[in-house]
This record gives structure tokens, C-alpha cells and sequence, in this order.
């Protein structure tokens, strides 16, 4: 039986944890859940948004009719006159940022800090910040459909330079611009693959035997691309292009994550790869690995990294800074580490070695983006098994 | 009386745990520490779980259980949850035998080669998980596995390791430590007079292990199994680098994609989460009742102990080849192929002609990034901050738990073991959403990440220092206060000595898992405090898969230099904390 102490007590423990609980709640409480995928919801990012569009509408005034030469000199003065370093959250490689916020800094004077993690993550935490009220970043890195996702959520502002002119067609945007590609390229080992190098899609599909082909696990985005282009080639109907994609999927093999495929392919481990990245295959080539990828069986699936200035950013100048010199500097940085440029000014990577580049479509894949994730997910999953459960 | 009956007996004695209960029940210090226990973990844990319970069942219109309809009425659900089971249980079971066998055989037996088992035991924990499962398909895999023609030829066949054996023991061997960590102490504590009054009584070794040994390591052994199946069940690479190419997806790796995803899908991640919260608050809920008569288990009394060395006699060498093989499998393997990989421009199997291309182009590039030093810098001090405040912290909790008899203390048990079934990019993002809010201004500092490691290590921290707990007798701290010594004077001098062991143990695991915590870490971060993990994930998301191997080679060769430097000390000095005396 309870005395009334010990009841009195049992009831002060257990409140404690409902305290404690409470605590948590009314801290978790506030703000938008986690499924609210709304960034722009709340009004203290609105009025943040406003603002920096209307200093950067200022900017963007103050600059119309500038050469280039004077329009870099009078963005390095307003700059200048911004507080703090450049916030740059990124995707990019690491062994990339550092030098290329050492030639920003040599080039404008101005300091860079870093955050670096997946398109992913970046984009995930960029949105948490917007929902909070304000993006701790001045400017914004993402790849994939990520540039599109985080245009579609506003965290990017308006973006005006004279440079998008240079681009290469399908990577400008209203509020970003693409500064890399990222050409998917289909790859095989030497060692293991002496036969005549597919030259369609369909080769691709149906050259290899089971267990021979390798997939990234991730890859939707590639099966949109090559779903169109099969259709394209081959004439077929879409159901018919994802069947013949389903049939390689049953007999390849998912590798999760482009590193670990490339190394693998590379270490004779598959016999071909559907989806690696040029610049990694290209840089295996040069190290001697038995890769090869050249020629290709078609138009080159491409995805991008894109760039744009936070919406919220306090240095609206110091960010559209950055982002041209993303669009110049940076550009020809690229061009050394063998990546793929987008500025047509600086040929490099895959660009100018006559192969026609299929830059995908990511409006329109993000109008159906549940279906082909959905399709990839099952696909891959069905991996090693005739017929599916 | 046979032996069994003396030892079962001991629960049988009512006086001392019912005066202590009546003591404990009058004691405002116990409960003013239980209240301030509660508030700070509950505080940690209820954060990230309000968000994973809110992303499940708070829809866009309000309360729903469509997420969980939804996550759970997806084709396949059955199969993922068959093999999660199979996965989860199978490399438990795998890592508690090998790590129980191994702490056994180190801590109560005269098998050769001791000395290096300790530090041994640690390698497979410093190995960050994408290059361990690595290493092992670059070992076991069909077409380019470097042991494969060895395991031909001792009749073994071509094995692959992407298969569901394969991620059992590849997982299991990773969970080795854990086991090894947990149980070493206990088996150091065991009071030798009820085996020696089993040898008289007539029983053999392994009698004597069957019906005195194992049943007094009980509540170890089952906190090793507890936390080692809900660790394996939360073993995020090993499946996804080994599941993938056999189209096996297992709880954790299906949560990686609902995440991945966009937008992320937290409704189905956090209904997966809640099952496993579930099956661990289950799982403790049953630990604390089988432990429940703890005074049985007791082994450190106050009558004074001394573990013995068993002599196996011409059996030690078999002891001796099985760590051996241990060795060999969870060091040596492993960091060969790593160390081969470090030296080679890209990926490929051992061959002698091979060695031209040797180059350690890879480790100058580690000490060229400049963010490796100011990376390795943060993650020294705070996984060592966070293992400190968190074995602190559950040395008292643990204590609260286990010999007070407050209402309610179970539930503190329970508070402390949901963390370890948090997915981290749950609460990464969970952290973030709080902090971004509240007015602590931890949001950006390098303070999130303590708090963070501080909230993800408290379950491990528990399970350490609940089972050291349980081998200490009440009597030592009935003595204390009767000397006259307050709460915090018996905690400080008598139980905080004793637990020593084990809370080195747990403190060890702690510091060695935050150097590899990832997903969390990535997270939240933030520009200038960088850790390990993320300068380690960097280099594996360039492609610099060698330059990934490098740093794992560097890590391990640190590791064992500290531990057996350790162990040197700890041989030294005659007093004080030593591995040796784990």
C-alpha cells in the first residue's frame, strides 16, 4: 500500500521526466515539423528575403552598364564594405575548396569559410536554417536535382550577371547557374572487357552478363536521362525504354556510391559500370587503371553543380562576388583538374572533345521525381532476383 | 549444499537490501540526484525523439497514423524486417561469443599472447566503417577478393562476402570491441572463492564455467547482447556496401533511403525509428528484470577479492590459436589491405608486380590538407570531453538505477538506452531544428557537437557503467556510511574507484566510436570546427579512396601505439587506472 509519502514521491519522480519531456516539447514545438517541406514559410525568412533582394536590386543598379574589369572592381569595394568572411556552403571536393578560396582571396582580398558536406546534407540543413528564419550561408552549392529543389523552396535570390551569357545552353537559371558537369559516362575494365565498345544504349543493356554490369544505387536521375534517349535511339515507347533498363538492373549489380564504383570497376571486380563520373574514370585512365571509356554510346547523360546567393544573405555583395568568380576563376581551375567546366570560354574535361553532352532536363524531372526514384529504388533493389517478390 | 544452490541462495538474504531500500526511501540526496539525472537526460533524449515522433505521427492536418500505414504497407516490408532480424541477431550473437570468448580468455586464463589482445580487440572499432567493409570486399569478393584463392585451397570454396553471412560477420567482427569492452571488467571482477569452492565440490573448468561462471556474468552478458544487437541492428555500412549487390535492404539501410530522399521522408524513417525504440526500450525493460535480483551477481564484496588466473594447461595453446585466428582476421587482414591500398595509385588487387607502383603519394596529401590537424584536434578533445562527462554521468545514473529503490528509476534506465536507436541523421537534424530556436547559442559552435556525442554515447555509457555496478556488493557503501561518509563522499571513494574499470572500458568505446560518428557530425558542424569524420568522408566522397585508406592506416598505427603505451604505463604504476586492469 502507498503511504502519502511515498505516493507523493513516486509522483515527483515521474514528474520530473514529464518535465524534462516538457521541457523538449515546447522547444521542439515551436517552428515548422519535420514534414513541412514549405523553407520560405516563415515570416521573419520572408522579411530576411525581402531584404536581401532589395540591397541586391540596389547592386545589381549599380552595376548595369559596367565593363567587366570595372564591374569586378566595383563589387570588390561593395564587398569590402560588408562584415566577415563569405559563408560557402558547398559539395564541392575538398582538395577543390582550398584552392579555390586561396585564388578568391588573392584575386579580391576577401576571406572564404567553408561548409562542406553531401548535396544531401547541405540542402537538408540549408532548409532546416530557412525554416528558422535565416540561411547561415551567403552562398549555396548544390548538385544533382539539388540546385532545382532548393530554387523550388526559394533559398536562392535572384541572380543577374553578365556572365550567363557564356554558358553552355540548359545550366541558367532565374536564381542559379550550373558551374559544373557532372557527365554520367558508362565505363569498362580492360582486363575483363576486350569486345567491341558499345555503341548504343542498348548495347550497354544487353552486352553484359550476369553480375558484369555495375549501377550506382542512387542514380534516378541517369535512368530519366537514358529512359529518354532509349526512346530516342531505339524508338520505343517509355515502358518499353524502363523494361529494357529493369532487364540489365536484374542481371547487374547496385554499388552504393560513386567512389566505391569506380574503384571497383577499376579493381576488375565488374566488368563495366552504367553510371560512373567522367572525371573520375578519366583520372583512373591517366593513373594506368586497366578503365576505358571512350567512345561513348550516345549523347552524354550530364548532371550539374549549381550556384546561386542565399536568399537571406547579409553580404549580397560579397556573394554575387563569389558566384562570378564561380563562373571565371573557378571555371578555369576545372579546366586544370580535368573536371568539365561550363563556361564556354574555358574548354576542358569532356567539353570540346566532340561528344554531344544530353544535359538533363531537371525541371521536368522534378515534376515526376517521386516515379523515377521510385522506379530506380524498386530496380535496383530487384538486383540478382528474376523475378520480383 | 551443491554449488548451485550456494550461489542462488545469496538472493535469498532480504536484511541488507531491504534496509538499504528503507534508507534509500528516506534519502533526499538520492532523490535530489535522481531529479537532476532526469532533467539532463531527459533533456538530451527528449529533443531528437520529439522530432522523430513528431515527423511520424503529425502529419500536415494534424495527428495521423498514415506514416506508419504507409511505411509499413510498402512491398517488401516483411523480407526487410526477416533480414533486419537475421542481420541484428545473427552478428550479436557472432560478436558476443568472439568478444565474451576473448575477454574470458584475457582476464581469467594464461593463453599466450595477452598482451596484445587488449589493444588487438580496439583495431576493428578505430577502423572508420566504409573502409572496414571495404577492406573485407576487397578480401572476399568473387572476382578480386585477395584471400579467395587461399579459401579455395583449404577446401573453402570461392566465398562472397556481399552476402547476408558475409554483412553477420563483418558486422559481427566491427561489434567485437563492444563485447570485449563490456565483459573484460566483469570477468576481471569475479570473486574466485565460488569457482574454487566448485574445484572442491569436484566440478571440472568447463562445469565450473557452465554453473558458476556464466551465471554470475549474466547481467553482462545480457547487457553485451542488449546493446550489441541494437548496435548491429543500427550497423549502416556493412549492409549498404554488402546488401546492395544482393538486393538485401535491412531497417537501417531503408531508413539511409527515406532520408536520402527528397523531400526526406521522415514520416516512414521515424516510423522505422519508433519500431526500433520500441524493441530497445522492450529490450531494457527485460534486462532490468532479469538483473533485477542484482545482489546474486554480486562479486566484488566487501569480504574482499582476487580474480585467478585458471591454468589451461596444454588447452592454453588452443586458446592462444584462437586469438591468433581473432588477430589475424580483425587486424591483420584488414590493415594489410588498407595499408596496400594507401601505397597504390588506384584500387586493385595484391600482386608482387605490382609494388613498382608503390608510392605514399597518398600520406603526403593527408599532411598537405590543412584541415587535417585542426580536424584531428577537435575530435581528440571532444570525443575525450564527451566520454567523460558521459561516464560521470552514467556512473551516477547507473547507481541511481541500481541501488536506490526510487519509483520510477527504471524509467531513467529506459530514458538512457533510447538514443541507440536514433538514426544520427535524425537527430543531426533534430539538433539543428532545437538549436536554431532556442536561446542556448550552441547553433555553429563546436558546443552542438559535444552535445551531440554526449546524447548518441549515453546508452553505451549506461550499459558500462551499470555492469560494472552490478558486480559491486551494497555492503562497501553500507560500511562508508556507517563510517560517517555522505552520498557524494561514498560515491567518490568507494563506488567511482571500483567502477573504475569498467568506466575506462566504456570511456575507451566512447572515444574511439565519436572519432568515426558521421552522419551526426556532418551535420552539424559548422565552418572552422571541423572533425575527423567529415576530413575521412571528404576524402571517400572525392574518390580518394587511397588517400581514405591512409588516414584508416594512420589511425590504427596511432591507436595501438596509445594502447600499448597504455598498457606499458599501466604495468608501471602500481596504483591507479590501467587497461591492465580492465
Amino acid at each position: 500500500m502507498f503511504t502519502t509519502s511515498r505516493f507523493s514521491r513516486r509522483l515527483k519522480v515521474s514528474s520530473v521526466i514529464a518535465g524534462a519531456c516538457l521541457l523538449s516539447l515546447v522547444a521542439s514545438a515551436c517552428g515548422a515539423g519535420p514534414n513541412s517541406t514549405d523553407a520560405s514559410g516563415s515570416t521573419s525568412f520572408e522579411e530576411a528575403a525581402t531584404k536581401t533582394s532589395d540591397q541586391l536590386a540596389d547592386i545589381y543598379d549599380q552595376l548595369d552598364g559596367l565593363g567587366e574589369s570595372e564591374r569586378k572592381a566595383e563589387l570588390i569595394e561593395l564587398a569590402k564594405e560588408e562584415d566577415g568572411p563569405i559563408v560557402w556552403y558547398t559539395a564541392a571536393a575538398d582538395d577543390d575548396t582550398a584552392p579555390l578560396i586561396k585564388k578568391f582571396k588573392e584575386e579580391t582580398g576577401i576571406d572564404v569559410q567553408v561548409y562542406r558536406a553531401s548535396s544531401a546534407t547541405v540542402l537538408a540543413k540549408t532548409m532546416e536554417e530557412a525554416k528558422a528564419g535565416r540561411i547561415r550561408g551567403d552562398v549555396l552549392n548544390f548538385s544533382g536535382l539539388d540546385p532545382t529543389i532548393a530554387s523550388n523552396e526559394s533559398l536562392y535570390a535572384d541572380l543577374e550577371t553578365p556572365l550567363a551569357d557564356q554558358m553552355v545552353e540548359g545550366t541558367v537559371h532565374d536564381d542559379w547557374i550550373a558551374d559544373q558537369l557532372y557527365p554520367f559516362i558508362v565505363a569498362w575494365n580492360t582486363e575483363r572487357y576486350q569486345g567491341k565498345s558499345p555503341e548504343t544504349f542498348k548495347d550497354v543493356l544487353t552486352a553484359f552478363g550476369d553480375g558484369e554490369l555495375a549501377f550506382e544505387a542512387t542514380d534516378s536521375n541517369w535512368l530519366f536521362g537514358v529512359v529518354q534517349l532509349l526512346q530516342e535511339q531505339e524508338g520505343v515507347s517509355e515502358q518499353e525504354a524502363i523494361d529494357m533498363v529493369a532487364d540489365a538492373a536484374r542481371r547487374g549489380v547496385p554499388v552504393v556510391g560513386h567512389t566505391l564504383l569506380s574503384e571497383l570497376l577499376a579493381s576488375g571486380q565488374y566488368v563495366a559500370a552504367a553510371t560512373t563520373y567522367h572525371y573520375r574514370s578519366a583520372r583512373q585512365v591517366e593513373d594506368g587503371a586497366p578503365v576505358a571509356w571512350e567512345p561513348q554510346p550516345g549523347p552524354v547523360i550530364t548532371t550539374v553543380s549549381g550556384t546561386g546567393i542565399a536568399a537571406t544573405t547579409s553580404r549580397p555583395a560579397s556573394a554575387l562576388l563569389f558566384v562570378e568568380f564561380q563562373l571565371t576563376g573557378e571555371q578555369e581551375y576545372w579546366v586544370e583538374a580535368g573536371r568539365t567546366p561550363t563556361n564556354e570560354n574555358y574548354q576542358g574535361g569532356i567539353l570540346g572533345q566532340g561528344f554531344d553532352l544530353y544535359i538533363l532536363d531537371d525541371d521536368a524531372l522534378y515534376a515526376e521525381l517521386q516515379k523515377w526514384d521510385d522506379l530506380y529504388a524498386e530496380m535496383m533493389q530487384s538486383s540478382g532476383r528474376p523475378v520480383r517478390e | 549444499m551443491s554449488l548451485s544452490q550456494s550461489v542462488s541462495a545469496r538472493p535469498a538474504e532480504p536484511a541488507p537490501s531491504r534496509a538499504r531500500g528503507r534508507r534509500t526511501r528516506i534519502n533526499r540526496a538520492h532523490l535530489a540526484l535522481a531529479v537532476v539525472l532526469v532533467l539532463v537526460i531527459g533533456y538530451l533524449v527528449a529533443n531528437p525523439v520529439v522530432y522523430l515522433l513528431r515527423g511520424t505521427f503529425l502529419g500536415p492536418d494534424g495527428l495521423t497514423l498514415g506514416y506508419l500505414v504507409d511505411a509499413f504497407g510498402q512491398p517488401g516490408t516483411i523480407r526487410m524486417l526477416r533480414d533486419t532480424v537475421v542481420f541484428g541477431a545473427g552478428s550479436a550473437i557472432f560478436a558476443t561469443l568472439i568478444g565474451a570468448t576473448l575477454a574470458f580468455l584475457v582476464a581469467r586464463t594464461d593463453i599466450p599472447f595477452k598482451s596484445f589482445v587488449t589493444a588487438a580487440s580496439l583495431v576493428p572499432l578505430i577502423i572508420p566503417g566504409i573502409l572496414h567493409t571495404v577492406a573485407w570486399l576487397m578480401l572476399v569478393s568473387p572476382n578480386i577478393g585477395a584471400m579467395n584463392p587461399y579459401l579455395k585451397w583449404v577446401g573453402l570454396g570461392s566465398l562472397d562476402i556481399s552476402s547476408m553471412g558475409g554483412m553477420i560477420f563483418v558486422q559481427g567482427l566491427h561489434a567485437v570491441p563492444l563485447v570485449f569492452l563490456l565483459m573484460l571488467p566483469a570477468f576481471k571482477a569475479m570473486d574466485p572463492t565460488l569457482e574454487e569452492a566448485a574445484a572442491i565440490s569436484g566440478s571440472g573448468v568447463l562445469e565450473s564455467l557452465r554453473r558458476v561462471t556464466l551465471p554470475m556474468l549474466r547481467p553482462a552478458l545480457w547487457a553485451a547482447l542488449l546493446v550489441t544487437v541494437v548496435n548491429c541492428i543500427e550497423g549502416f555500412e556493412v549492409p549498404l556496401l554488402l546488401g546492395a549487390p544482393e538486393g538485401i535492404q535491412v531497417l537501417s539501410t531503408k531508413i539511409w533511403f527515406e532520408l536520402s530522399k527528397f523531400p526526406a521522408n521522415y514520416g516512414a524513417a521515424g516510423s522505422y525509428s519508433t519500431l526500433l525504440i520500441l524493441l530497445t526500450l522492450v529490450g531494457s525493460y527485460l534486462y532490468t528484470r532479469l538483473s533485477k535480483s542484482g545482489r546474486k551477481y554480486q562479486t566484488v564484496t566487501g569480504k574482499g577479492y582476487r580474480p585467478r588466473t585458471i591454468s589451461l594447461g596444454p588447452w592454453k595453446w588452443l586458446g592462444g590459436a584462437f586469438v591468433a585466428v581473432y588477430f589475424f582476421l580483425a587486424v591483420v587482414a584488414p590493415t594489410a589491405i588498407l595499408l596496400w591500398v594507401s601505397t597504390q595509385p588506384y584500387f586493385r588487387r595484391p600482386r608482387v608486380e605490382h609494388l613498382a607502383d608503390f608510392s605514399l603519394d597518398h600520406y603526403r596529401r593527408i599532411f598537405e590538407n590543412p584541415v587535417v590537424p585542426r580536424a584531428l584536434f577537435n575530435s581528440l578533445w571532444l570525443s575525450g570531453a564527451a566520454a567523460t562527462i558521459v561516464m560521470l554521468l552514467m556512473a551516477v545514473a547507473a547507481w541511481v538505477v541500481i541501488r536506490t529503490r526510487l519509483p520510477g528509476r527504471w524509467a531513467l534506465d529506459g530514458l538512457a538506452f533510447v538514443p541507440l536507436a536514433l538514426p544520427g541523421v535524425v537527430l543531426g537534424v533534430a539538433l539543428i531544428f532545437v538549436y536554431l530556436r532556442s536561446p542556448i547559442p550552441v547553433y555553429g559552435t563546436i558546443w552542438i557537437l559535444l552535445l551531440a556525442y554526449i546524447t548518441l554515447y549515453i546508452p553505451y555509457g549506461m550499459r558500462y557503467a551499470s555492469s560494472a555496478m552490478y558486480q559491486i556488493g551494497g555492503e562497501l557503501e553500507e560500511a562508508s556510511a556507517i563510517s560517517g561518509a555522505g552520498l557524494f563522499e561514498t560515491l567518490r571513494r568507494i563506488d567511482l574507484p571500483l567502477l573504475a574499470p569498467g568506466l575506462l572500458g566504456g570511456w575507451i568505446f566512447i572515444v574511439v566510436s565519436a572519432m568515426r560518428q558521421l552522419s551526426t557530425s556532418l551535420l552539424v558542424y559548422s565552418p572552422g570546427n571541423e572533425v575527423l569524420p567529415v576530413v575521412i568522408w571528404a576524402q571517400y566522397s572525392d574518390g580518394q579512396f587511397g588517400a581514405l585508406a591512409a588516414i584508416g592506416t594512420l589511425m590504427i598505427a596511432v591507436l595501438v601505439t596509445l594502447v600499448m603505451l597504455l598498457l606499458l604505463v599501466g604495468r608501471r604504476s602500481r596504483r591507479g587506472i590501467s587497461l591492465d586492469a580492465m
